[in-house]
């Protein structure tokens, strides 16, 4: 069906075929010539009910509907320093009591590994003699407590966009 | 004060926010359910549930998305949501079946005052009368009026050409009642 077509079709009375629907729905132009071209909903349009204003009680009604709460944890950020250094001193401390009980529980090993091994277990009381002769296990603190901070930083963020609303 | 800044007190607690956002768009909010529900009493509840809604969710709004349209469309879904709970009764199928055979001429037209037009759109079904109010009194595009009430813009414009119709057939009903009720 052409344009023109269903313009005329539209002018008549009576359903419109199943083709003619089929063009209007597919035809942007012809819907807008139907818009442009009808009295009625210019007479619609201007029938359009004038503002009218809500109770004044309304908006009281909503502000006592909703009461921020306040997050479950501050998000204070030197809380989350403070949460890092402290999850990487426990892997720390939880490190070097592994290679400790490692050490005394292995029996013949290799001899790099027996070497690092009972260096690990050795200076349980010398920690920062540990991180010097290791820089690898140093670098792995800094990372484990970067990571910390990371995943602080993202639980504040959530905690603080939180849904904070109705009581 | 800013919409963004409004936002941005409501999510940290400050009840500022809120105020400034409900002082702002109160009665715009209002005024669209009313038009969409005709109810004033059901209009105020769904602009009280409208505002508390976006409040619970102020981070799913985008800080760059003008703030009044993000809330208008949640207050057009929230009508659309009361007007599929209203019971079957609601819905007005005779003006539906005759709407074809009837036009409205120009003249006639300008005899029509808007009490009769609202009056004839009361006698439609509540998705004609949500179909003319989103796309003539809300202004939506098509797509938009397709996308509010999960159609296809197609099917859209073949909709609002028989609700066109069936508002046009509704019109005489409507001048017969009055005039039946008169006598």
């Amino acid at each position: 069906m052409t344009c023109a077509e269903l313009r005329r079709a539209l002018g008549t009375a009576g359903p419109l075929t199943p083709k003619a629907e089929d063009h209007l729905a597919g035809c942007a132009a012809c819907f807008a010539w139907l818009e442009r071209t009808d009295p009625l909903l210019g007479a619609f349009r201007e029938a359009r009910p004038p503002e009218a204003a809500p109770a004044r009680s309304l908006a009281d009604r909503v502000l006592d509907s909703w009461q921020p709460r306040t997050p479950p944890l501050s998000a204070h950020p030197f809380l989350g320093l403070g949460a890092a250094a402290v999850l990487a001193a426990a892997c720390a401390c939880a490190l070097m009591i592994l290679a400790a009980v490692a050490g005394s529980h292995l029996g013949v090993v290799p001899g790099l590994l027996a070497r690092d091994l009972g260096s690990l277990t050795a200076p349980v009381s010398t920690p920062a003699g540990l991180l010097l002769d290791h820089p690898g296990l140093m670098g792995g603190l800094v990372g484990l407590a970067a990571a910390a901070a990371w995943a602080w930083s993202r639980i504040d963020r959530r905690l603080r966009s939180g849904p904070w609303g109705t009581g | 004060m800013q919409d963004a800044e409004a936002v941005a007190l409501a999510l940290k607690g400050d009840p500022r926010g809120p105020e400034v956002l409900l002082a702002r768009y109160q009665m715009d909010v209002y005024n669209v359910s009313l038009r969409m529900l005709r109810n004033p009493a059901d209009a105020e509840d769904v602009t009280q549930d409208v505002f508390l809604r976006a409040f619970t969710r102020l981070s799913q709004y985008r800080p760059g998305q003008p703030f009044g349209a993000w809330l208008f469309g949640i207050a057009r879904n929230r009508c659309l949501d009361v007007i599929r709970d209203r019971r079957p009764t609601d819905e007005l199928d005779q003006a539906a079946p005759a709407a074809a055979s009837l036009d409205v001429e120009a003249a006639a037209l300008a005899r029509l005052g808007s009490e009769r037009v609202r009056a004839a759109l009361e006698r439609l079904t509540d998705r004609e009368r949500a179909l003319l109010v989103l796309r003539y009194w809300e202004d939506l595009s098509t797509e938009a009026v397709a996308r509010a009430l999960g159609m296809t813009e197609g099917a859209v414009r073949v909709a609002l050409l028989r609700a066109r119709r069936s508002l046009a057939a509704a019109l005489p009903l409507t001048s017969e009642a009055e005039a039946g009720a008169a006598e």
